[in-house]
């Protein structure tokens, strides 16, 4: 017992989940996770750097330059208040990932609090805590975020605090799966009966032991919230003008579809560049942190 | 079977009184009173006006009376009138609903030819360029914005090649841009899902005893494989028939499609609460009814799923 006790209070056990060396290691062989993973690289790349490489002001008008086709001075064109497209869509990454990264965030966070809480004191807050993730999961795609856009008003943040909720579910449910299956294992018992604090058995022992399908699940959550963000800006309850936000973008150039095609076609790129990039780096992450898979 | 019937009855009916509860409450959470934003766009009513119409809307009651009375007229299928049309909301939800259920089918059929064909053939080259090139579409589908793709779908052929009208509903040429659309999305899930489940089973036992005695590949396919791949498959169609509800909405705005989802979309601009709240309600309720279904229909088809 003195072993056990030793072993526990030293730090986090790591339960049959691949090492990182290893992880990493199957990344890199994964072609889809270094396609993607480069992708979403370059992306980051373009939103840390935009006001660099921009080569103009996103929001100058210039109506004398109104609906240019893409040309060298203009690579995307510009639209029809002669503002450039390439520096909006450059500028709209930084939105974009805003919108993935803290929607991720709201989701993750309090999805795995209420998983890892519920799943691991059971009882009555464990019933509870399953009808209220069954219950927002009773709202299929969009629909959730968009109730909650409708009450909360317009706006991008509201977007994404909407997107967020509307992805908790998702990881509240992983989360308590992956609890429920540690649980009973020898090394939470152990920490049990060693007098480990329940705060301490749930964010020292079992949070570290369910990262691997939640770090899945983010990568992909992102490519989703990206999605639901720009569908939202879309139909305009999103990003206003004259935010560049990719899917406000796209609303307006609809109007020009006809004729001046460029003004959509850009943005609508963009959105698909970083929800590719996002989904083939979570495929790959999946196969890599799978602990059934053999090591290479 | 049965008690597994009982109780995943009462589940339902948990996650329908829940599903109701939320959406009442996120009307109540509105900043700002309900009379004041039905006359957002007229004249303010008098104090008499604004009193009467307090205590015919129930806002004069508390508020578990409120929701009780909700909950009595929603399942008398009362669910208020839209601000803005003045018309029931139930009305106005079934008379969209067939453009609607038209546009759902349509998208799922496409999806269910295109993405399982697509991952039958990745599965049976498995390793060949038609796999690879299989997955990298099925993939680049669930990456694709459905508002982007169908924008561009409008440009190619019905603007520069004008096969299909641009937008409305009134003929079944209508129908192919939107359905194409959103059957994108759920045809690129079901492709990478029909790949793993058929190369899951074709390595299974039965699959080699089946070469063992001699018989083809397409006889142990098509007879033996094939039936079983396709139980997890079915699974997913139900869920996603509830994804292409929701992502109607998206799309029925892209091709000015009038069905439930346009008519969300105009209710959302519009601050139309009845309406919102209306169509959020039917289309969870719809939905959770969906699943029950499909879990019912899973047990009989796959005697192996325990009703424990």
């Amino acid at each position: 017992m003195a072993e056990v006790a030793t072993v526990v209070r030293s730090g986090p056990f790591r339960h049959s989940r691949p090492g990182t060396s290893r992880t990493w290691r199957e990344l890199m062989r994964h072609p889809s996770a270094v396609v993607g993973g480069s992708m979403i690289a370059t992306l980051l790349l373009v939103a840390l750097i935009g006001p660099l490489i921009a080569p103009h002001d996103p929001l100058a008008m210039d109506l004398a330059n109104r609906f240019q086709q893409p040309s060298l001075m203009h690579p995307f064109g510009t639209d029809e208040f002669g503002r450039d497209v390439f520096s909006r869509v450059i500028y709209g990454a930084r939105i974009s990932l805003q919108v993935g990264i803290v929607a991720v965030g709201i989701a993750g966070t309090l999805g795995c609090l209420l998983g890892l809480v519920t799943g691991y004191l059971g009882g009555w807050l464990d019933t509870a805590g399953q009808w209220v993730i069954d219950v927002l999961l009773a709202f299929p795609g969009l629909l959730l975020a968009l109730a909650i856009t409708a009450v909360l008003g317009p706006g991008l943040l509201n977007v994404i605090i909407a997107v967020g909720i509307g992805a908790l579910p998702t990881y509240a449910r992983v989360m308590r799966g992956q609890v429920l299956a540690l649980k009973q294992e020898e090394f939470i018992v152990a920490a049990r009966v060693t007098g480990c604090s329940t705060t301490r058995i749930l964010f020292r022992h079992l949070f570290p032991n369910t990262l691997s399908p939640i770090i899945v699940l983010a990568s992909l959550g992102f490519a989703s919230a990206v999605l639901a963000g720009a569908a939202l800006s879309f139909i305009g309850m999103g990003a206003q003008p004259p935010t560049p936000e990719w899917g406000a973008m796209l609303a307006s150039g609809r109007e020009y579809l006809r004729r001046q095609w460029w003004i959509a076609a850009f943005p609508g790129l963009a959105i698909a560049f970083t929800v590719l990039g996002f989904n083939l780096l979570g495929d790959g992450l999946r196969d890599a942190l799978d602990p059934h898979r053999e090591a290479g | 079977m049965q008690q597994y019937l009982v109780k995943r009855l009462i589940a339902a009916g948990a996650v329908l009184f829940g599903v109701t509860l939320l959406v009442f409450t996120m009307v109540r959470l509105v900043p700002g009173d309900p009379v004041d934003i039905m006359f957002a766009n007229q004249p303010p009513p008098t104090p008499e006006q604004r009193a009467a119409l307090r205590r015919q809307l129930g806002l004069d009651l508390p508020i578990y009376r409120q929701y009780l009375h909700f909950l009595s007229r929603a399942l008398r299928g009362d669910l208020g009138r839209s601000f803005r049309s003045k018309q029931p909301v139930t009305r106005e939800i079934l008379t969209r609903l067939p453009n609607t259920l038209k546009l759902t089918v349509a998208s799922l059929t496409v999806a269910l030819l295109t993405g399982v064909s697509a991952g039958i053939l990745a599965a049976v080259f498995r390793g060949s360029w038609i796999d690879t090139a299989t997955m990298l579409l099925a993939v680049l589908g669930v990456s694709l914005p459905s508002f982007w793709l169908g924008l561009m779908l409008i440009l190619l052929f019905a603007v520069h090649l004008g096969w299909f009208p641009v937008s409305g509903a009134a003929s079944w040429r209508h129908l192919v841009l939107p359905a194409v659309t959103l059957g994108v999305l759920t045809s690129g899930i079901l492709a990478r899902l029909m790949r793993s489940s058929l190369l899951d089973e074709l390595s299974r036992d039965y699959v080699r005893t089946a070469r063992a005695k001699g018989l083809r590949e397409a006889t142990i396919l098509t007879r033996h494989v094939l039936r079983n791949a396709l139980i997890p498959v079915v699974t997913i169609v139900g869920l996603q028939l509830g994804q292409l509800l929701s992502g109607a909405v998206i799309i029925e705005a892209v091709f000015a499609y009038p069905g439930i989802g346009l008519l969300a979309v105009n209710a959302l601009q519009a601050r139309d609460f009845p309406l919102i709240q209306g169509i959020v309600l039917f289309v969870a309720v719809v939905y959770v009814l969906v699943n029950l279904a499909v879990d019912l229909l899973y047990c009989l088809i796959d005697p192996r799923v325990s009703y424990a």
